[in-house]
C-alpha cells in the first residue's frame, strides 16, 4: 500500500477528528460542532471587523444626518416665525369678523333709515381723536351731517363729502361743527331732550346740555339721538350717562356721557341718515 | 515562512474575504434586489488543486470544505462533500486545461454548478423556492459576472505565487550548491 506522506497524514487525521467529533456531538444531541466554531469565528470577526466598520459607518451617517438636522432646524424656525405672524393675522381677522357681525346685528334696529356701510380708509395719528376718512362719498349717497356709527354706537358726523370718500369728524374732537340733538329716557318712561355740544377731555365724556333742567337723570341712563336735528334718525345710541352737574340752584345743567367703548379702534362703520323721501 | 503555511493563511484570507463581502453586501433572500455571492474560497481551491494528485486533491478539498463550513457557513458536512467532489473532478478536467482560457472556462463552469446544484436540490425539496428565472436574475447573474473577475484575479495570484515559490526554490538550490562547493574546496 502506498504510504502517505506527512501532509496527507496530517490532513487525514484532521478530517477524521472533525468528523468523529461532529458525529459524537450529533449523537449526544448537542449542538453541532459548527455552532461553536461558527460562533467563535463570528465573534472574532464581529469584534475585529464588523463592529468597527459598522461603527464607522454609523459615525459617518450621524455626521451627514447633522446636516439634515440643521436644515430641518432652519426650516422649522422659519415656519415657526410664519406661524406667529399667522397667529396675529388670525386674531386680526377674528376681530374684524366680530366687528362685522356686530354691525350686521345692528342693521336690524335701524328700520328705514339710510344705511351705508363702509370701511375706515385713513385715521391720521396726529388727529387720532378728531377725524378719519371713510370709503364712501357722493357716489354712495353720503351727505354732510349724517351720523357715523360703529357696532357699539355713534362715533362721529360727516364733515365733508368727496366723490368716493368722506371725512368724518369724531364726537371727541374739540372742533365739532354741529351739535347733536339727543334724548335720554327717564325712569318714569318719559324722555328728556338736549344737545351734545362738546367733549371734555379731562372727564373723557361728552358734554350734554339738557333742555329741561328739572328732570332727574340717573347715572347709567342711555343717551340716543332724538332725530330732531341733522341728517339722521332717532334712537341711535351715543353713550351712557356717567355724571350730572348741578348748578347752585340744584338744577341739572350739564350731563356727562361716556362714549362708546370701541372709540379708539374700529375698522368698519355705518353712515346713517334719514330715510329718503 | 513555509509554502504550506502561506497556503493555509491564504485560504483563511479568502474565507475572511467571503464573509466580509457577504457582510457588506448581504444576500437578499426576498429576491427583490440583486445579490452577489462571493466564492473566493471555492475558486481559490479549484485554482490551487487542479494540478495536484487525486488523493491530495480530495484530502485538501475536504479539509477546506470542512473548515469553511464550520467557520464561515455554519453547516457541517455539506460543504465538505461539495468541495471534495469539486476538488476531485477539477483534477480530472486538468487534461483539458492546457491554456489559460480553457482553465478559466472550466473553473467558470464549476462555479456555476456550485450554485446550480444546491438551487436544484432546494427547488426539488422545497415548494416555496422561486423560479429559475427569478433566481438567475436576482441572485446568479451578478454572481456570475463578479465571479469571472474573481477567477481571473485568483488565477493571476496563483501564477504570481508559483513564480514566487519557484524563484525561492531556485535561490535555495543555488545556496545549497554553493555550500556544497565550499565544502568540496575546504576538503582539498
Amino acid at each position: 500500500m502506498k504510504k502517505f506522506n506527512r501532509l496527507q497524514r496530517i490532513l487525514i487525521s484532521a478530517i477524521l477528528f472533525v468528523i468523529v467529533f461532529g458525529c459524537i456531538m450529533l449523537g449526544l444531541r448537542q449542538n453541532t460542532m459548527t455552532n461553536p466554531g461558527y460562533s467563535a469565528w463570528t465573534y472574532i470577526k464581529y469584534g475585529l471587523i464588523d463592529y468597527p466598520v459598522t461603527s464607522l459607518g454609523n459615525a459617518v451617517s450621524d455626521v451627514s444626518n447633522l446636516w439634515h438636522v440643521y436644515d430641518d432646524n432652519v426650516y422649522l424656525n422659519e415656519q415657526l416665525a410664519i406661524q406667529r405672524s399667522y397667529q396675529t393675522m388670525y386674531q386680526d381677522e377674528k376681530n374684524k369678523n366680530q366687528e362685522l357681525q356686530e354691525m350686521l346685528d345692528m342693521q336690524d334696529s335701524l328700520g328705514d333709515a339710510v344705511r351705508i356701510n363702509c370701511t375706515v380708509l385713513e385715521r391720521p395719528t396726529q388727529n387720532w381723536n378728531q377725524i378719519f376718512t371713510i370709503s364712501a362719498g357722493k357716489n354712495e349717497g353720503i351727505q354732510e351731517n349724517m351720523l357715523v356709527s360703529t357696532s357699539q354706537g355713534v362715533v362721529g358726523l360727516i364733515e365733508s363729502v368727496q366723490t368716493a370718500t368722506s371725512t368724518v369728524r369724531l364726537l371727541t374732537s374739540p372742533k365739532l361743527h354741529n351739535d347733536i340733538a339727543i334724548e335720554i329716557p327717564l325712569d318714569d318712561g318719559t324722555t328728556i331732550e338736549g344737545v351734545l355740544q362738546s367733549y371734555d377731555t379731562s372727564k373723557r365724556a361728552y358734554v350734554v346740555h339738557l333742555f329741561d333742567h328739572d328732570a332727574t337723570v340717573t347715572n347709567g341712563a342711555q343717551v340716543a339721538t332724538s332725530g330732531k336735528g341733522g341728517n339722521y334718525p332717532s334712537g341711535i345710541f351715543i353713550g351712557t350717562v356717567t355724571d350730572t352737574v348741578m348748578n347752585d340752584d340744584a338744577i341739572i345743567s350739564t350731563v356727562y356721557v361716556r362714549p362708546v367703548t370701541n372709540m379708539q379702534s374700529f375698522n368698519y362703520v355705518t353712515v346713517i341718515g334719514n330715510k329718503k323721501s | 515562512m513555509k509554502k504550506s503555511q502561506i497556503v493555509v493563511l491564504g485560504f483563511l484570507g479568502l474565507g475572511l474575504l467571503d464573509s466580509l463581502i457577504t457582510f457588506g453586501f448581504p444576500i437578499d433572500f426576498t429576491y427583490a434586489g440583486y445579490s452577489f455571492i462571493p466564492h473566493f474560497t471555492f475558486i481559490g481551491m479549484l485554482v490551487y488543486l487542479n494540478d495536484k494528485s487525486w488523493l491530495n486533491r480530495i484530502l485538501i478539498s475536504v479539509s477546506i470544505g470542512l473548515f469553511f463550513g464550520i467557520l464561515f457557513a455554519n453547516s457541517f458536512g455539506f460543504y465538505a462533500l461539495l468541495f471534495g467532489v469539486s476538488g476531485f473532478l477539477i483534477g480530472i478536467c486538468n487534461r483539458y486545461m492546457t491554456t489559460d482560457q480553457r482553465k478559466f472556462l472550466v473553473i467558470f463552469a464549476f462555479v456555476i454548478l456550485f450554485d446550480l446544484i444546491p438551487y436544484c436540490l432546494l427547488r426539488i425539496f422545497s415548494q416555496d423556492y422561486p423560479s429559475f428565472i427569478t433566481w438567475f436574475l436576482h441572485m446568479e447573474l451578478l454572481t456570475i459576472v463578479l465571479d469571472s473577475v474573481e477567477i481571473l484575479f485568483l488565477m493571476y495570484i496563483e501564477q504570481v505565487m508559483s513564480r514566487f515559490f519557484k524563484i525561492r526554490n531556485l535561490r535555495e538550490q543555488k545556496r545549497v550548491r554553493q555550500k556544497i562547493k565550499q565544502v568540496h574546496k575546504s576538503r582539498r
